[in-house]
């Protein structure tokens, strides 16, 4: 999920991590469905045809989901789309923050660049047990508001919500607004 | 808002896919409901049934970085879909997507392309066990990996939406090695690599959990 979505070079650029295996999937096949692992060169080699792993697919590589993919790596490699990414998840993070704070309501917002979640608790979530403990009927009406108001969430309090290079920043002002309004309904 | 035709396209799914949906979280049973059904997306909206326009955080699940079908991506599909759709054999596109990936991701020396995230950590945990020559893995609550058997142990939303951590249907000794710490909690890492020293295959992670919400990590150096 963090491939290419956190940095172009996903969380291990963000971190700077050197893991010995990496695994991708989503947003390089740009829409199309795709998958990757790959890492060092003696772990890789396991692989068949080279080594005994066996791992094979009749539709792995599809050369449509390969043009696909490559192009959307080649757009995304221009740094400027995280720094605009970053800058619109700040923006909705910051607003967000302001409306609940202004409502006295108590809730915790995660992010790192464009992905982002909501959760309704007073303690800071940083484990599975945290976003468990979070107010699941809270995080229901917030859903049905923001959908009644064209705006369409994860339908669940345990998935993220993704900002696109083509959000606005006035659809990142208008969910603001729409967060207002359902903590003051 | 309207979700006439919405509701009748699902109730009629329901007849034919199980719950109606190809993925459980899109049922909306999460948030007692029931989903719209998407015609058409485009950049930061998404269209459904009923001609309801929303402005959409969800990006498939991800994918759409750069907003819904974006010209260039759809000009690339229209040239590449005219030369065929699929040949199982080997294509010069997937070398240049091969090098785009290592040179934004240097870890990697040799990357292989599957069809989905679920087959990329499959065989990636197949490959460091048969490098390693160890089974024991180690993963953590609330992170979801794809479907893999042995990776449907305290999975976070994919599982969480069903209402079972666990699922029926993966047999306990498939799950064995499968061994789970917490997310932010060096110390319950240390506690199974003390247990089990030299069995651990890996360690599988979401650097930034996106399956019980989004999570960051405290501290991201950790010498284990």
């Amino acid at each position: 999920m963090t491939g290419c979505r956190v940095a172009y070079g996903g969380a291990q650029e963000l971190y700077d991590i050197k893991p010995d295996m990496t695994c991708l999937g989503k947003i390089i096949g740009g829409g199309l469905p795709v998958g990757a692992y790959g890492g060092k060169k003696e772990i890789m080699e396991m692989v068949a045809p080279v080594g005994p792993v066996y791992q094979a697919g009749t539709l792995s590589g599809n050369p449509l989901a390969m043009a696909v993919g490559l192009r959307t790596l080649q757009i995304l490699s221009d740094n400027h789309i995280y720094q605009d990414l970053e800058h619109k998840g700040s923006l909705l993070e910051k607003g967000l923050k302001e409306v609940a704070k202004k409502a006295g309501e108590p809730i915790c917002i995660n992010r790192v660049g464009s992905m982002f979640s909501i959760f309704f608790t007073d303690e800071k979530v940083i484990n599975a047990d945290h976003a468990r403990k979070a107010n699941k009927d809270k995080f229901i009406k917030l859903f049905h508001h923001f959908l009644d108001n064209h705006v369409y969430i994860a339908p669940s309090p345990f998935e993220a919500g993704f900002i696109s290079v083509a959000h606005t920043l006035d659809d990142i002002e208008r969910t603001i607004h729409v967060f207002k309004g359902a903590l003051t309904k | 808002m309207q979700h006439e035709l919405s509701h009748k396209l699902f109730a009629e799914a329901q007849k034919h896919i199980p719950g109606g949906v190809n993925s459980p979280v899109r049922a909306f049973k999460n948030v007692n409901s029931e989903p719209p059904y998407i015609i058409r997306a485009k950049g930061a909206y998404v269209y459904d049934a009923d001609n309801n326009a929303y402005l959409d955080y969800v990006g498939s699940w991800g994918p759409a970085i750069l907003g819904h079908a974006p010209d260039e991506i759809l000009n690339v599909l229209n040239q590449n879909m005219k030369n065929g759709l699929s040949f199982g054999a080997p294509t010069p596109k997937e070398i240049e997507i091969a090098k785009t990936v290592k040179d934004a991701y240097p870890s990697m020396n040799l990357v292989r392309f599957v069809n989905s995230g679920t087959e990329a950590t499959m065989s990636a945990i197949r490959v460091a066990r048969g490098y390693t020559g160890r089974d024991k893995i180690i993963k953590f609550d609330g992170c979801y990996h794809g479907h893999a058997d042995f990776l449907l142990v305290k999975a976070g939303s994919g599982a969480a939406t069903c209402g079972t951590p666990d699922s029926k249907g993966v047999p306990s000794s498939f799950t064995a090695d499968t061994l789970i710490a917490t997310f932010n909690d060096i110390d319950s890492v240390k506690k199974i690599t003390d247990t089990y020293p030299n069995e651990i295959a890996c360690i599988i992670i979401e650097p930034v959990v996106g399956n019980m919400g989004c999570i960051p990590p405290e501290k991201t150096s950790y010498v284990i």
